[in-house]
């Protein structure tokens, strides 16, 4: 180690036992940061940031190093940019490895002289130590530098939620970092959470790679929706936020509106992009797209629009449900807001309550009025299905004989989404909701 | 390669990991897995799927589904086999339904096994 002062400052601890800085995890190991093998700072090798809940008292504890062996009595202390480390009067032995001349003290705990900041925020805390040594029965009143020493610290709206199944209560440190600079001042959970969506393009995340987990994406630097719904959920965690997680999948009906061959609906279809993509990053196929008038009456016709594109597809399976998508609810005063992490969309705020998960029941009509109206027929332009257009059948062929799901489906007809009735009336007067799907 | 012995080559081999589409894995299962000619055997090697951690090591190419794993995605599969078709039979497999949820990374797969948990209690 170079050393430039008598006694320097060599490492910085934030989190340990009893302390109240929140577990934050490097995404690159999996390893928690901070307790007694990886302190936050340590000099010339490595500098993690640490978190806490806004208006901590911060302890820290912190490492000394000596190029001789000698005990020092000493007050110390360290004047910040942002706080300062309250002085205190310490004895430093200084211990090293065997043949070495230097070595390294104990950890000395000390305190910061005030609280952090009452707001989420990312602070830079620049921390010059200093140390009066006590000579001739008193201490010295000249400061001696001891080095400098830098920090990013998170200040979190609340501590994060530990939910069976869901979260846990610490956070990867690139997550942490993201929202409470995103964030910064927001004060409720609404606020919090459309900051995130609102900012979380920056992450250069994308959508429409392989990743379903928050480390498999931090990692492969995306994901799909599986994936989006998990890391928005994570990252509204941080702040202490809860999101609920949901997937919808839509159920596929056959002899739809009575009438054989006829399918709805068999896929979600969306033709934006994605989270930092530009398009769709699926293989182009030939869709044909009603856009005029659905049901379309027997034995009568709409003009269909034939176009090749890269549209994302979303597949059903007829009976039961297969893919779909994944997408995030915050409940905040009584209302209903919905996320779409994947797309970077929302808040869309429903009349709705939070649906109930049941992976036998499919929901439709009515109870999905506002979902659809104020949601689905933006964030997907089509459903894909198979209906006749006067004598001309438009079939999906998705599967094969054996329930394979092939690897070039066909489209049949793709309608656009706000054109499908909440319920379909047929002639003889009989309903039948536009759309069921199962929310798990 | 008949269907068991392909899932053996995705989860039960040693070798140096070929790689594979995911919808040949889908089809091997939907045929090991089908009620009319399932075995016991073929019902024990699909309990050892659930319970599995391996990563199922695909082509660059093959098709992956959105909302969860591939992995995860292939278990919701294996549950509709086991338990819907046969809930009764299902019970023997409680314990490994429990590993399967503890297990599972996606949220989505937790709640159906949890859904299923409750068919068989």
């Amino acid at each position: 180690m170079k050393q430039d002062f008598l006694i320097e400052t060599y490492s910085v601890l934030f989190r340990f036992e009893g302390s109240e800085a929140v577990e934050l995890r490097d995404y690159r190991d999996d390893v928690p940061v901070g307790m007694d093998n990886k302190p936050e700072w340590l000099k010339g090798t490595h500098n993690y940031p640490a978190a806490y809940v806004k208006g901590t008292t911060v302890k820290v504890k912190v490492i000394f190093f000596k190029q001789d062996s000698t005990g020092v009595k000493c007050k110390i202390g360290a004047k910040g940019n942002i706080l300062d480390i309250r002085e205190r009067e310490v004895i430093l032995e200084f211990k090293g490895s065997s043949g070495s001349r230097g070595g390294i003290s104990e950890p000395v705990e000390f305190e910061f002289d005030g609280p952090l900041p009452d707001c989420i925020g990312l602070h830079d805390i620049k921390l010059s130590w200093y140390f009066l040594p006590y000579r001739g029965g008193d201490f010295s009143e000249k400061r001696f530098a001891m080095g400098e020493s830098r920090h990013t610290v998170c200040t979190t709206w609340k501590r994060q939620r530990v939910v069976p199944d869901e979260l846990e209560a610490w956070s990867y440190t690139a997550i942490m970092e993201w929202t409470c600079q995103w964030a910064a001042g927001k004060d409720n959970e609404k606020n919090i959470c459309d900051a995130i969506i609102g900012n979380l393009y920056s992450s250069g995340l994308r959508y429409g790679v392989c990743g379903w987990e928050v480390r498999g994406m931090l990692l492969g630097g995306g994901g799909w929706c599986g994936g989006w719904a998990k890391l928005f959920q994570a990252m509204a965690n941080s702040q202490g936020v809860y999101v609920h997680y949901y997937f919808f999948s839509l159920e596929w009906r056959t002899n739809f509106l009575g009438r054989e061959n006829q399918s709805g609906w068999c896929a979600l279809v969306n033709i934006d992009g994605g989270q930092n993509q530009v398009s769709p990053t699926e293989t182009p196929s030939v869709f044909y797209d009603n856009t005029v008038q659905f049901p379309v009456p027997e034995n009568e016709e709409v003009p269909i629009e034939t176009i090749a594109a890269s549209r994302y597809r979303f597949f059903s399976k007829p009976g039961s449900y297969r893919d779909g998508h994944c997408i995030n609810f915050l409940e905040y005063e009584n209302k209903l807001y919905l996320y779409d992490p994947s797309f970077g969309t929302g808040p869309f705020e429903l009349d709705m309550k939070l649906p109930e998960s049941n992976p036998d029941k499919p929901v439709g009509g009515e109870a999905l009025a506002s979902f659809k109206a104020d949601y689905l027929d933006m964030a997907f332009k089509f459903l894909l299905g198979s209906f006749c257009n006067g004598d001309k059948l438009y079939e999906t062929i998705a599967f094969d004989k054996e329930g394979q799901l092939l690897l070039v489906p066909q489209n049949g007809m793709t309608v656009e989404t706000k054109l499908i009735p909440d319920v379909i009336e047929s002639e003889n007067g009989e309903k039948t909701p536009g759309i069921t799907l199962y929310w798990i | 390669m008949n269907p068991k012995e392909l899932l053996e080559s995705v989860f039960d081999s040693d070798d140096t990991p070929r790689q594979f589409h995911f919808n040949d894995i889908v089809t091997a299962l939907n045929k090991l897995g089908d009620p009319g000619s399932r075995s016991r055997s073929s019902e024990r090697f699909l309990v050892k799927i659930l319970q599995s951690d391996r990563r199922i090591p695909l082509h660059p190419r093959s098709s992956v589904p959105h909302g969860m794993s591939p992995e995860d995605m292939l278990k919701s599969l294996i549950l509709r086999k086991l338990v819907e078709t046969d809930p009764e039979n299902a019970k023997r497999y409680r314990a490994a339904l429990e590993k399967a949820k503890e297990q599972a990374s996606s949220i989505t797969l937790k709640r159906i096994i949890g859904n299923h948990l409750k068919k068989i209690t």
